[in-house]
């Protein structure tokens, strides 16, 4: 195991009339390699759970390990080689850029992390590499001078560059056109497979994360309601429903056949298995009509 | 991270003081701040203790939740209790030490302004806890009015009070987000010297300005596409109506401030 979590519950603003519970004795397990996708609705206490991973948040109750050794989020003492071992990277981080030119500020973590200058700007050209923005052409830049896009994969860079096991990405998808949509999940996919990361991928749309996630684990109202493959979560489709969560579109068509009484296997969201489903589904129509 | 900030934090409510006209809970606040400035012996701190406790109660205050909102002066607090202590004199001599010296009337003086603080900062919660801030500036807006002939721009400030308020809880959300997104780079905020430290909110300072400058941008562009061109002329949503029990409130505060500046108390 990777990341365990045990019995995690959060309360914001505990003992005032605010007080909230936003995760309640969630436990989970992420392997290492995993790629993994967090769904919920907003407010279900999906960035309150990623969070507490690399200790920014204390847990009210229970507790989280990382390969066997408790996170303890220390007020006084910043746990930098916990936050350079997980690399949490917030929704827009594009906003979070702030540097003159984009290597210093992709270079900002490594330069955290306790390496020289000339270190942590090699690592912020490769990071950039990797991320598809060459670093001759974009390292002097203003990250202001960024097209939105650009911006985002500057940003992910920065959590890169400190070259860490985990990347937890909050929304990465969120405010992006379609083509950059895809783009970005490329980016993910690729890096996954470079560098071997575990990935933990939080959304609220189905669609984004089932085609990349080994499993999924759906959030709601601050519980862990559904753990599985895909295809296991997307199986059930009336109590995803019920959660006000939408289907991918081809699940969802997947399930609208088989309420309507035809034959085709449950849980199916590709392309090539929904075509084999639906013609095979035809075929014994066919054969049975004959 | 802001947690402990409660004043001007609103508690939504359906009380007695929730209900009244914020015009009336203003002009009732002026009243028991000067009554709690003409307090002249702890006889005059006995009575607020019995009516702002009261007051608390019948708003559902929780207890606790007001002395929370005390935390801000604490420091304020213990450092005039400390500087009349040591350096008023009079009275019999209760502690020597070198040349330190504690004398009685100090310990009254100092325990006297402390009770005056206190019972100023509970009060003034009595107002914020139950107004919402938006009904508080309308209020202000109200009773600033009659000083637009001196030139004051009533609207337009209570405008920016309204503006400036709304933004409040949004930036602290969004530096807290920032700030945590630093972190999570490995910037260190708690730590170094005040020179270091202050170097390490640039990171936090220059997207949080990027951000509001872009914010004010857009509420500019929001207003002025839905016609906004100041105060003149303007009609309002929600007017605001005194009702008899609003002057019950206001001559309840006066009746207060009357008999303890008429008792002597």
């Amino acid at each position: 195991m990777f990341l365990t979590v045990e019995k995690l519950t959060h309360v914001y603003l505990p003992g005032t009339p605010f007080a909230v519970t936003a995760l309640r004795e969630v436990s989970l397990t992420i392997r290492k390699g995993e790629f993994v996708g967090l769904i919920g609705q907003t407010g279900s206490g999906k960035s309150t759970l990623i969070q507490h991973f690399n200790g920014l948040l204390k847990p009210a109750s229970g507790r989280i390990l990382l390969e066997g050794r408790e996170v303890v989020p220390e007020k006084s003492a910043t746990p930098v080689d916990l936050r350079r071992r997980i690399g949490l990277l917030f929704q827009f981080p594009e906003q979070q850029l702030f540097e003159e030119t984009v290597l210093a500020d992709v270079a900002f973590g490594p330069r955290n992390m306790g390496h020289t200058r000339e270190e942590a700007e090699s690592r912020a050209r490769d990071a950039l590499r990797a991320v598809g923005l060459s670093a001759d052409k974009y390292a002097d830049r203003s990250p202001f001078s960024l097209s939105g896009g650009e911006m985002r994969r500057a940003a992910i860079a920065g959590i890169l560059a400190m070259e860490p096991e985990m990347l937890v990405l909050d929304e990465p998808l969120a405010g992006l056109d379609p083509g950059g949509k895809r783009e970005i999940l490329d980016l993910i996919a690729a890096l996954r497979k470079e560098r071997g990361l575990t990935v933990v991928l939080v959304s609220h749309s189905m669609e984004e994360v089932a085609r990349l996630a080994d499993r999924l684990f759906v959030l709601s109202a601050g519980e862990l309601r559904k753990v599985g493959t895909p295809e296991e979560v997307f199986a059930d489709a009336e109590s995803l429903e019920r959660l006000g969560l939408a289907l991918p579109q081809l699940a969802q068509l997947m399930h609208k056949l088989r309420q309507a009484g035809k034959n085709v296997p449950a849980g199916v969201f590709t392309v090539d298995r929904a075509k084999k489903a639906i013609l095979a589904m035809l075929q014994e129509e066919k054969r049975g009509l004959v | 991270m802001f947690k402990s900030i409660i004043i001007g934090q609103y508690l939504p409510g359906d009380t007695f003081l929730h209900r009244l006209d914020p015009r009336a809970k203003i002009i009732a606040l002026a009243l028991l701040i000067a009554a709690i400035f003409s307090i002249r012996s702890y006889w005059g701190y006995l009575v607020m203790a019995a009516v702002v406790p009261a007051l608390l109660q019948s708003a559902k205050v929780p207890l606790t939740y007001a002395f929370r909102g005390l935390r801000p002066v604490l420091y304020i607090l213990c450092f005039t209790v400390l500087v009349h202590f040591l350096t008023t004199r009079g009275g019999e001599v209760l502690l020597h030490f070198g040349p330190l010296r504690v004398e009685s009337d100090g310990v009254y003086l100092g325990l006297f302004m402390a009770l005056r603080i206190i019972f100023l900062v509970i009060t003034t919660l009595l107002l914020t806890l139950t107004t919402s801030p938006i009904v508080l500036t309308d209020g202000l807006e109200y009773l600033m009015k009659p000083l637009k002939g001196l030139g004051v721009p009533a609207h337009e400030i209570a405008m920016m009070m309204t503006m400036a308020l709304r933004f409040i809880p949004t930036l602290m959300e969004e530096s807290d987000r920032l700030m945590k997104a630093q972190m999570a780079r490995g910037a260190d905020f708690t730590t170094g010297s005040i020179f270091h430290r202050a170097r390490s909110l640039l990171p936090l300072l220059v997207p949080l300005f990027v951000s509001v400058f872009r914010r004010a941008d857009e509420l500019a562009i929001a207003m002025e596409a839905r016609c906004y061109r100041g105060g003149e002329g303007r009609t309002r949503l929600y007017e605001l109506k005194a009702k008899p029990r609003d002057f019950a409130g206001v001559a309840s505060a006066a009746l207060l401030l009357a008999v303890i500046v008429w008792a002597r108390l």
